[in-house]
This record gives structure tokens, C-alpha cells and sequence, in this order.
């Protein structure tokens, strides 16, 4: 009930408020005025109206009189003139009396006005029986019905007068009741429009409050948001005033300022995630780059030297001898180019084969090295030094060991959404145990091989993982003890368009 | 928030109950003062009962008490009965006579009229006109049998006189000689009540003892006569009387206030007529041993009565009887209590 009752009022624009206000105001006072004045000309009519009978018994008076001349006058002269007045003036006089309160009524003067019309009547009487009698010369007669007639006419005239003073004293009495009730009325007006006036000015005290108020919060919700505390509490208005539009248009804003700095705040902590991520990465490179500058001292030294011995061996006709030596320099020069941690799979595969064949001379042929490549594999990037450890791994824990003629067999092949890299030897094989040890990185821990590159495993693991951003992606797979190894790679290729 | 909507509606309650209160303070208000000053309050033009007839009481002294109190009672009894009495006799302007007064009632075309005649030849002429235009006219207090007045509510003379005789033989003691009974001559009927009034005093006293009951008598017209004729009587030692009995309301609060002035409280015994606050306080101090008084009540009651009986029937018995009271120390606490009220 009391929404319904509120809600005109907030639909209703500052302008239309402030209008009505005054409008109120307005109209209030005018009813009062108009009250005031109708009571004020109500009190002023009657007593015209009084005034008026007072007016009116004069004009009786006067009549009577006439009349009471024209029988006078027509019985000293007998003139046609005095009986025609006489006639004229009766018939006033009737018409008058007419006028006259017939109703027998408790009230001095209404009763005195009864008697008067009913005593005019009986002197009008006498003076007709007069006037007759005149007429036919009935002098004794005449004359005592004249002295009645006479007699009657003071008493009505008397009756007048004394009616005259009635309405005088009650006319008094009137003015004094009319002055008194003007006092009054003065009293009263001042209190209806004080009493007024205090309502005027509370409603319009609402009416300011209802824009003021809104316009405060506001303010003060601006100040804290300039603050930089976002967080404040501004209830949405239903108020369609200029003030509730701009309210709404503010707590849209807040609430705008607020999803646009979460946003922010979101996009900032995914660029720290990257970052440290990369970070990472780069300590990973960072560390295989010092092992293997740990294991090669100066491999530019190194290579520059190798490629003056290939030289030195082309020059002398050792062609093996140079062969052997130019691939080396291709394996260390590779180690030192690609210091930045990306490489092609091609390149890789290259560095692979030149470590074969390395290990070959070394071993004198006894590395079997089998590769079945894919053609569809262009393109396909990875982190550099990663198949290479594999391979060193496969010959060192493989088939370095074993009796039997040791292969190992490179394959790498082109699948929907991955290239799968696998490198499979007939060596010692690997029991679950293990696997997991090195799966977990566990393995290796304090063994240093002189002969190695030294990259592990686990480091290989991890640079794929920082690469790519995904788990699992290299898995070992083993029958046992003398089975052989195999590594798989899966290395994701980057989703088209 | 729900606290600010709280205040917000304890506001607006607040200020509807201040409009409310001002509204209503301001109607009724208004409702005082149109009750006080409005229409209510100018009589003249308010529109009174109707009655059907128009009855005119004439008295010779409408300010006095008697003809207040019987014309009060005459008018609620004729009110009852639809008829409006109005009280004559005070159009102070003019100098006019009962018979006048007559002659006005009848020029007006009343219903009936009652009056108390003063003996006069002229106002018996003034009832037989009243009686020839078919106006019934009532006597009260007085009567004028010679007239042709349809009846007379009142106490006869031969009953008054008894009364009053009997009311000097109580005051009277032993070394009491003169007893002085004041006469007004418009009073017609008061010289039968003043025979009745000497017999009965006569005829009660002791043997042995003399009385001597005379009358002073003066004449209306000569304004304040009575109130001079009194204080010299009680002035003059050697025509001072020992009991002094008054028949009318004026003369007896003129002799009273002489009495105390000249101080003779205690050496002349009043009998006064009727019960006025000065009488009644008077007999209440016992500076007056006895008062007789007429029960207006019935007077004005039987007046009306008369009049409607006459209308109804067409006559009307010629004589309504009205009781007598003796105001003594013993019962004038009633009437005081009677007057409060």
C-alpha cells in the first residue's frame, strides 16, 4: 500500500515535483481564502437582508400614511383626485402586506409583523367603510368610522415603529455578533494559515529532501570512488527524476569501472604466468647450455679446430679421416647455433645422424642406426637437443653394453594433430621400476658419464613440457630386462588457422 | 538503506497526521465559530415552529415577576396545544392604556386574549368588542363579570380576603392596634377582598381586643405613588400601622425596602404578595413573617386551557380556580429551591 502510494511521486520529474509542490501550496490557500471570503460575504449579505426589512417597513410606513392623507383629505374635499390615490395607494398598500410573514412563529418580530398585516387589514377595512360612507353622504356614520380608522392607523403606525425598533436592536445586536465573528474569523485565519503554511513548507521540506538526498549519496559515493574504493554500496533507484537518471547512469559506471579492472587484473596475472613460464624455460636451456659447455670446453675452439684437421685431412687424402672430422664440427656447430632453444625437426634429425656416425668411428661400426622418416614433417618445431640425448641414451644404457649386435631404429611419423617421434633399440631394456625413476627424473642424480653430452632425460622432459605447455608428452616404453627401450615423443603440431 | 526508508516513511506518516490534525482542528474550528456566529446565532431570520393560533396575553406590568412566570407557564402550556401566546402591554413608546392594548389584539385578529381588567368602564367596552369580533377573551387574576369575558382563572375576592384575614390574626399580638391594608383602585375586586379581609380579622380576634383595620388607597396613573404613599406612612409615627398588608408584588417590595430603611423590622409586620427573590429572602431572615402568593403555574396553565377548552367545545366553564400558597419561614426553603432551579 504504501509503495503504491510512494511510487507517483518517483516517477514524477524535479521540475513536475517542485510545480506540484507549489501548486499545492497554491490551491491550499486559495480554498481557504475562498472560505473565508464566502463566510465574511455570507455574514454581509444578511445583514443587507435585515437592513432591507427595515427598508421595506419604512416604505409600509410611508404607504400607510399616504393612504391615512388620501381618506383624510378626500373627506374634507371630496376631490376625485384624493379617491384615486386613495385607491392607488390601498392597492400598495395590499401588495405590501403580501409581502408580510404570515406565520405565527415564536419571535418577537415576526409575530409583530403578523399583527401589523392583519391590523393594516382592519384599518384598511374602516377606512373603506369610511370612504363609503362619505360617498353616500353618511355623516354620522362617516365620522365614527373614521375616528375607529383613525385609531387603527396610529396603532398600526405604532406597530411599525415599534417593529423599526425591533429589528434596530437585533440589527445591533447582529453587527456587534458580525463585528465579534469578524474578530474571529481573523484568529482563525491566521491559525488556518500558519497551519497551512507549516504543511507547505514540510512538504516541500519531503519534496527538496527527495532530490537532495539522492543527490548527497551520490556525491558522496563519487568522493569514495575517487578514493579508489570501488567497492561501495549505491542501491539502483527506481526514481525517474533527474537525479534517479543520473544515479543510474553512475551505478552503471561503477559497475563497468569494476568489470573492466577484474578483466585487467586477469589478463595481467595469464601475462605473469606466461612469463614465468618462459623464465623457466629458459633456465632449463640455461642449464643444459652449461652442461654442455661443462662437457665441451669452447666448442667453437673445438670445431674451428675440427674443421682445420677435416682440411688438413682432405690436403693429406684421408678422405674417412675428413669426413669424420667435418661431421663433427656439423654436430658441435649445431650445439653452439642453436643456443635459442627452438629447432626444426630436420635439423634435429641431422644432429642425430651426425652423432651416429660420431659414434660409429668411435665404436668401429658397431651402432646400427635405422631411421624411417616420414616426408610430411616439414615445418615442425621443437626444442632444440632433444632427440640427440634420446639416441646418446640409447647407445650408452642400450646396446653399449650388450653382446649382441646393437640397433637402434629412428622413426619418426606424421599423425593427425602430432608428429610421433620414436627411438626403439634391442639393448638392456629397462624394468617398470626404472622407468619410472627416470619418468620422474629421479634417475641420473649425481652420475656423471664422461663420454656424454650430458643431457638428461628429465631435462628433456621438462624443456618439452615449458615448449608445448602440455604433460606426458615423452614415454618410455619397456618389455624388461633384454628387450630393449622405446622413447616416444609426441610432439603437438600447432592447430591450423 | 532500510533504515533511511524507515525514517522516510515515519516522515511522511508524521506529516499526514499533521495535515490530518490541521484539517481537522481547522474544521472544527470553523464549526465552532459558524455555530457561534452563524446562522444559529441571528435569530431574526430563522425559521421558528408554525402554531396555528395566535393568542394574546395583555398584562398592566409585563416586567414584573407574577405576569413573567404566568405568562411563561401559559406559553409552554399553549405551545402544547399549538397556539402561540404573545406577551402585551410593553410598547413602552406610547402611553397606551389596557383598553388600547385591547383594541391593538383585536385590530391584529388574534384568537383569544387574556388580561387582567382594571374595572375600568373602558376596557369592559374593549371585551365586549373583542367578544362581538368573535375573539374569546380570558380574565386572569381579576375578574370583570360584567363584562363579556368567557371566563376568570383566578382566586375570588371573598377566598383572598378569608386568606389574608387569616394571615393578619396569626401576626397578630396582643398590644397590636392598627392594621393598615394598601388598596390600589385599578384594582377592582381588591375592595370585596378588603371587606372579607376586615370580617375575618374581626371575627377571629379575642375578646377584648380592638383592632382597628383600616385601607389606604391611591390612585394609578400618578407614576411611583405608591412607593411615596408607603414611605410616608411608615415615616409618620403617628399613622405608622402594626401590620401592614400588601396585594400586589410592587407594593410589596416598596413597603419591605421602606420598612429596613426607616428601620422598622420588627415593629410593623408585612404581609406581602408574592414570591419575588427580595420577598423570599426576606421571610428566609424572618423580617417578614408572612407571605401569600397565587401558583402562577396553574394560572397560566388554566388561561391556555380556557381558550382551548372554548375552541374545542365551542363554551367554557366561567371560573378555573387557582390555589393560594402561604410563604412562611417554615416552607420558603422549597421556593428558594424552586427559584434555583
Amino acid at each position: 500500500m504504501w509503495e503504491k502510494k510512494k511510487n507517483p511521486l518517483r516517477k514524477m520529474s524535479i521540475q513536475t515535483k517542485l510545480l506540484m509542490t507549489f501548486a499545492l501550496t497554491a490551491v491550499l490557500m486559495f480554498v481557504i481564502n475562498l472560505m473565508l471570503y464566502s463566510q465574511i460575504n455570507h455574514s454581509m449579505r444578511r445583514l443587507d437582508e435585515v437592513y432591507a426589512t427595515n427598508a421595506s417597513l419604512n416604505e409600509l410606513s410611508e404607504c400607510l400614511e399616504q393612504t391615512q392623507d388620501d381618506v383624510y383629505e378626500y373627506l374634507n374635499t371630496k376631490s376625485s383626485d384624493s379617491l384615486e390615490n386613495y385607491y392607488r395607494n390601498t392597492q400598495t398598500l395590499r401588495d405590501m402586506l403580501e409581502q408580510l410573514d404570515s406565520d405565527i412563529v415564536d419571535n418577537d418580530g415576526r409575530i409583530l409583523e403578523v399583527n401589523i398585516r392583519n391590523m393594516a387589514d382592519t384599518y384598511l377595512r374602516y377606512a373603506d367603510e369610511t370612504v363609503q360612507a362619505k360617498r353616500g353622504r353618511n355623516v354620522e356614520k362617516y365620522n365614527t368610522v373614521y375616528t375607529t380608522a383613525l385609531q387603527n392607523y396610529k396603532y398600526v403606525q405604532a406597530a411599525i415603529y415599534r417593529l423599526n425598533d425591533i429589528r434596530f436592536r437585533s440589527n445591533t445586536d447582529n453587527y456587534r455578533l458580525m463585528m465579534d465573528s469578524l474578530k474571529y474569523m481573523e484568529i482563525v485565519c491566521s491559525a488556518i494559515v500558519i497551519a497551512a503554511a507549516v504543511c507547505s513548507l514540510m512538504i516541500l521540506l519531503l519534496m527538496i529532501r527527495t532530490i537532495t538526498e539522492p543527490l548527497r549519496a551520490l556525491a558522496g559515493s563519487a568522493n569514495e570512488v575517487a578514493a579508489g574504493n570501488f567497492d561501495i554500496e549505491l542501491a539502483d533507484t527506481d526514481s525517474r527524476d533527474e537525479v534517479g537518471v543520473v544515479q543510474h547512469a553512475f551505478v552503471k559506471m561503477i559497475a563497468s569501472i569494476r568489470t573492466y579492472i577484474r578483466q585487467t587484473k586477469e589478463s595481467m596475472e595469464k601475462e605473469q604466468k606466461m612469463m614465468e613460464r618462459e623464465l623457466l624455460m629458459e633456465t632449463h636451456l640455461k642449464d643444459a647450455q652449461l652442461k654442455y659447455l661443462q662437457a665441451q670446453i669452447n666448442p667453437h675452439f673445438l670445431f674451428n679446430s675440427l674443421n682445420a684437421g677435416a682440411q688438413l685431412a682432405m690436403m693429406e687424402d684421408a678422405e674417412k679421416t675428413s669426413i669424420f672430422i667435418e661431421k663433427m664440427a656439423d654436430f658441435f656447430r649445431y650445439n653452439v647455433r642453436k643456443n635459442g632453444g627452438r629447432a626444426m625437426l630436420q635439423e634435429e634429425l641431422e644432429a642425430v645422424d651426425n652423432y651416429v656416425y660420431i659414434l660409429n668411428v668411435r665404436f668401429a661400426g658397431d651402432i646400427h642406426f635405422e631411421k624411417m622418416i616420414d616426408p610430411c614433417i616439414e615445418n615442425t618445431e621443437l626444442p632444440s637437443m632433444i632427440l640427440q640425448p634420446i639416441v646418446e641414451n640409447a647407445v650408452n644404457h642400450g646396446i653399449r653394453n650388450v653382446s649382441r649386435e646393437g640397433w637402434i631404429f629412428l622413426r619418426v611419423e606424421r599423425m593427425a594433430d602430432c608428429v610421433m617421434i620414436s627411438v626403439r633399440d634391442n639393448g638392456e631394456g629397462m624394468t617398470q621400476e626404472r622407468i619410472a625413476e627416470v619418468l620422474s627424473g629421479k634417475a641420473g642424480e649425481g652420475e656423471e658419464k664422461k663420454d656424454s653430452t650430458g643431457i638428461g632425460v628429465d631435462n628433456v622432459i621438462n624443456r618439452l613440457e615449458l615448449f608445448f605447455g602440455e604433460k606426458d608428452l615423452l614415454t618410455i616404453t619397456s618389455d624388461g630386462p633384454g628387450q630393449g627401450t622405446e622413447v616416444r615423443i609426441r610432439v603437438p603440431l600447432p592447430e591450423e588457422g | 538503506m532500510q533504515d533511511r526508508e524507515k525514517k522516510k516513511r515515519r516522515r511522511y506518516r508524521a506529516l499526514l497526521a499533521m495535515s490530518g490534525l490541521t484539517a481537522v482542528l481547522t474544521f472544527v474550528f470553523w464549526q465552532y465559530v459558524s455555530r457561534t456566529f452563524g446562522d444559529e446565532a441571528w435569530k431574526e431570520l430563522q425559521s421558528d415552529q408554525k402554531y396555528d393560533r395566535h393568542y394574546v396575553m395583555i398584562a398592566d406590568d409585563t416586567s414584573s415577576l407574577l405576569w413573567q412566570d404566568i405568562y411563561q407557564s401559559a406559553k409552554e402550556a399553549a405551545a402544547k396545544s399549538g397556539a402561540f401566546l404573545e406577551l402585551s402591554g410593553n410598547w413602552n413608546e406610547e402611553d397606551y392604556s389596557l383598553s388600547d392594548y385591547m383594541n391593538i389584539a383585536i385590530a391584529a385578529k388574534v384568537d383569544g386574549i387574556i388580561l387582567k381588567p382594571d374595572g375600568t368602564v373602558k376596557l369592559r367596552r374593549a371585551i365586549d368588542r373583542a367578544e362581538e369580533a368573535g375573539i374569546p377573551v380570558i380574565t386572569v387574576l381579576e375578574d370583570d363579570s360584567a363584562s363579556s369575558r368567557k371566563s376568570f382563572v383566578g382566586v375570588n375576592s371573598y377566598q383572598l380576603g378569608t386568606i389574608y384575614g387569616k394571615q393578619v390574626l396569626e401576626c397578630i399580638d396582643e398590644d397590636m392596634e392598627k392594621v393598615t391594608v394598601l388598596l390600589n383602585r385599578a384594582d377592582a375586586g381588591k375592595d370585596l377582598v378588603y371587606k372579607q379581609l376586615r370580617a375575618t380579622v374581626q371575627e377571629g380576634l379575642k375578646d377584648g381586643q380592638k383592632v382597628e383595620v383600616g385601607s389606604l388607597t391611591f390612585t394609578p396613573g400618578s407614576p411611583f405613588g405608591s412607593e411615596e404613599l408607603i414611605r410616608d406612612l411608615l415615616q409618620n409615627e403617628s399613622g405608622r400601622p402594626d401590620i401592614l398588608v400588601c396585594m400586589s408584588e410592587t407594593e410589596s417590595e416598596c413597603a419591605y425596602y421602606a420598612m429596613v430603611d426607616y428601620n422598622q423590622v420588627g415593629s410593623v409586620k408585612l404581609i406581602g404578595y408574592y414570591q419575588s427573590a427580595s420577598m423570599l429572602s426576606a421571610v428566609q431572615k424572618g423580617v417578614i413573617p408572612r407571605v401569600v402568593t397565587i401558583d402562577t403555574q396553574q394560572a397560566g396553565a388554566y388561561s391556555i386551557e380556557a381558550l382551548e377548552e372554548y375552541y374545542s367545545m365551542g363554551y367554557v366553564s366561567s371560573y378555573f380556580s387557582v390555589d393560594l400558597d402561604i410563604i412562611t419561614k417554615e416552607n420558603v426553603g422549597t421556593y428558594q429551591e424552586a427559584e434555583e432551579t
